[in-house]
């Protein structure tokens, strides 16, 4: 059940009249306008996600990406509520109720405050501009209503068929039209402007994740289930960066300090994808600026998923990089030691890891081919 | 009340296959023609080869006994070729205990479940031939939490695996000593 | 796709009108007198069953269906004589928190009962031939301990009614044969026992006719739901 393949259909319902004005900060709808039942579904599918596993919960990451989230909304910033959601895809959802939510794949693939900026503010636009309520007045006639209701009304608990897809719908509704994605990057650009922020920050962000975009297996799920980057908008962000004064903040060390510790558990959770042809393109991008142990420790992750030949060796090599550097996750040593031939290095290496992880799992396990 | 849709079995399947009592105490035939027994009567569902036990139904506790899992077919036997769904928890011949753990865990990862934890991997003898032992924690989306047990093979051209699935809370806990004893039964 | 599947259930079931009441154990057995009884929030959701079927959820009616449940079930608890507490919703809950465990195993256990002895899964549990023994385990003491109720009360509606003008040539309500002025009523409730997490009580109910947008008839669902609790 993909409401967000709603979007792509041609949506022959009939706009109950004109475009809704902008909301003033502070409005709310009356609860019997169509508009009313719209926001109703979402304060329960919102009253649900608080109590979800769904939802990432520490403080601290939270407290970052609200106060990015007001800075740029400005006198809406009241009006909004912001959750980030542990899943690994590229997504940031509004809903018209003032819910946003930020997918922990988003922040795993922008690299610096700005690039988050500019999505956050492209979201923030589509809100301000009320786009939500436009898409589900033209669906509101169709079949696929039920579905998409159905989908919000079943909350987050939808199930087992596009869990991610149902998380992002419930905010979405329905994919946006090309015009509305284009209000909402301009919206976007000009609200990373005025906060400050290079304007060449969009158009790279999008390039990079276009090459993975590109980057398709057949049989994995894209990790761009929505707003997926289109060289259209590469372009648009592009000419619109030309024309910007030069100059404006990244703050890539911010954004670093602020997402570092959660990186490993985003990247394990992109790599359980197994839509390796995507987490390839996107491990190579970030391990070129990151001399970390992490990402290369997560490149032998790949490879040893994959499995394809060749892969155990390029995967031992990844790893034995990854020991070489620091910060990199006591783990490597498992994964090494469990890949190597030479029986020495096999218990010098599984012993380290016992030993520095005393808690591990699968212990028993470990200690069994130390016998 | 919410209708709830969580495990990799396709909730139809319960509703639409034919149910036969496992009395207690005698020998059924499961999987790939094991023969196994439990001191406690059970209902079985499910396809040949693929049979799920059950006593109180779908969402509370499931014991499946999945007799072959050949290389390139999803870990869960799933046959939804959808695009827009993750199908490639796949198996491959010869993977050893640490890629079966984490090819489930990825498994239960895509089938929508959060936080899948492996609580414990240890190896252990499967029908005689060297084999595995995990336990995972994890929750629906919903957030109620689950407990896994799942035993099978490993190094092996082709996985087979005998999986139990409850509630953390009250049901796991409850049968785990009996469903230990009935996979011990298991030949 | 609550709704819809709770009324795809409801077609299977034949007999409409019909409520369903069970005793966890005859009545001689069991004396079930609950001196404190916690009663958790109303599960209440209002739909307009369009034209081809489809359900839109409606604020207006939902929120209005809320309130007269809550005053229904007011009057009509105040008729027992068990102290009715009500169940605490924090802000941000911790779903791994014992009490939210309880009662997100609750929902499972609901979802149980009503497909394995009312829906058209009922009888599959040949196992359970005999037995009513539904339980969330002892873990619901957690409930007694919280909040000193001796046994927790679960309900919900979940109501679809007909925009007026459009009842004529519905499919399903000549499927159903029921009124063409009723949507499809689905309620359930269900009694627990704190100390041992066993369902004491439980009743459904699938109507076509009752309407819990107005005062008269949200008390007559609610006093048809309840009729037989133990309370």
């Amino acid at each position: 059940m993909r409401v967000l393949a709603l979007g792509l259909l041609l949506l022959a319902g009939c706009a109950a009249g004109p475009p809704p004005k902008p909301m003033a900060a502070g409005e709310r709808p009356q609860v019997q306008s169509d508009v009313g039942g719209l926001w109703f579904a979402m304060d329960k599918a919102e009253r649900e996600l608080k109590s979800s596993p769904l939802l990432e919960r520490d403080p601290k990451l939270n407290a970052y990406v609200s106060n990015l989230v007001c800075q740029l909304a400005a006198e809406y910033c009241a009006d909004l509520r912001v959750y980030v959601i542990n899943r690994p895809l590229f997504n940031a959802s509004m809903a018209p109720n003032g819910m946003m939510l930020v997918f922990s794949g988003l922040l795993l693939r922008v690299e610096n405050e700005a690039q988050l900026a500019f999505v956050l503010g492209h979201e923030i636009g589509h809100f301000r501009l009320q786009h939500s309520i436009q898409q589900w007045r033209k669906i509101k006639n169709t079949q696929n209503f039920l579905t998409a209701f159905s989908v919000l009304t079943a909350g987050v608990g939808a199930g087992i068929v596009g869990l991610a897809a149902s998380v992002g719908a419930y905010a979405d509704l329905a994919g946006f039209s090309r015009g509305q994605e284009r209000e909402a990057d301009r919206f976007g650009f000009e609200a990373l402007l005025r906060a400050g922020y290079a304007a060449k920050a969009p158009a790279q962000a999008f390039t990079a994740l276009l090459q993975e975009v590109e980057a398709r297996d057949e049989r994995g799920f894209s990790a761009f289930a929505s707003h997926p980057p289109t060289e259209d908008r590469a372009a648009y962000l592009s000419e619109q960066a030309a024309l910007a004064p030069r100059g404006g903040r990244e703050e890539r060390a911010a954004f670093a300090r602020e997402t570092q510790r959660f990186r490993g558990h985003w990247l394990a959770d992109e790599l359980s994808r197994r839509n390796f042809a995507q987490s390839s393109v996107l491990l190579k991008r970030l391990s070129a600026n990151d001399p970390s142990g992490e990402f290369r420790f997560y490149q032998g992750e790949l490879f040893r998923k994959r499995g394809l030949p060749g892969d155990a060796d390029r995967a031992v090599a990844a790893y034995r990089e990854a020991l070489k550097r620091p910060l990199v996750p006591v783990a490597a040593f498992r994964e090494l030691g469990l890949l190597v031939t030479n029986q020495n290095e096999r218990r010098q290496l599984l012993d380290t890891y016992l030993k520095r992880a005393p808690d591990a799992a699968d212990r028993e396990l470990i200690e069994g081919y130390l016998k | 009340m919410k209708i709830y849709w969580l495990l990799p079995i396709a909730l139809l399947a319960a509703c639409t296959s034919v149910q036969r009592l496992i009395p207690a105490n005698t020998a059924a035939t499961v999987g790939a023609g094991w023969s196994v027994q439990s001191n406690e009567p059970w209902m079985q569902f499910g396809l040949r080869g693929e049979e799920w036990w059950s006593k109180d139904g779908v969402f509370l506790n499931q014991l499946k006994f999945i007799g072959e899992v050949k290389p390139g077919e999803h870990v869960f036997k799933s046959r939804v070729a959808n695009k827009n769904k993750d199908i490639s928890p796949l198996y491959r011949a010869g993977m050893s205990t640490r890629e079966i753990a984490d090819l489930i865990q990825d498994g239960f990862k895509a089938a929508g479940f959060i936080d899948v934890k492996m609580l414990k991997l240890a190896p252990s003898r499967f029908r005689g031939a060297e084999g595995f032992r995990l336990e995972l924690e994890m929750a629906t989306s919903k957030g109620l939490l689950y407990r896994a047990l799942i035993v099978g093979n490993s190094a092996a051209p082709v996985l087979r695996y005998a999986a139990y699935q409850a509630p953390a809370e009250y049901y796991y806990g409850r049968d785990l000593r009996s469903v230990e004893a009935l996979l011990a039964s298991l030949q | 796709m609550r709704a819809l599947v709770a009324l795809l259930l409801a077609t299977m079931l034949g007999a409409c009108a019909q409520t369903q009441v069970r005793l966890a154990e005859p009545a001689a057995q069991v004396k079930v007198k609950p001196e404190r009884v916690l009663l958790m929030t109303p599960e209440i959701n209002l739909y307009e069953l369009q034209f081809g079927g489809q359900l839109e959820p409606r604020a207006d009616w939902t929120l209005s269906a809320r309130r007269l449940v809550a005053d229904a079930l007011k009057l009509r608890l105040a008729q027992t004589q068990s102290v009715i507490v009500a169940a605490k919703e924090p802000e941000r809950p911790d779903p791994r928190e014992r009490e939210q465990q309880i009662r997100k195993l609750a929902d499972a256990v609901m979802n149980s009962v009503y497909l394995y002895e009312v829906g058209f899964a009922r009888g599959a549990l040949e196992n359970k031939k005999g037995r009513f023994d539904w339980t969330l385990g002892p873990g619901a003491q957690v409930l007694r301990e919280r909040y000193g109720a001796d046994y927790a009360l679960l309900l919900g509606f979940e109501d679809s009614y007909t925009s007026a003008g459009r009842a004529a040539g519905m499919v399903f309500g000549a499927l159903l044969g029921i009124g063409m002025t009723g949507g499809i009523q689905i309620g359930f409730a269900a009694l627990i026992d704190t100390s041992s997490g066993r369902l004491a009580w439980f009743n459904f109910i699938v109507d076509g006719t009752g309407d819990l947008r107005n005062a008269k008839d949200a008390q007559a669902a609610v006093d048809k739901l309840l009729e037989k609790v133990p309370l």
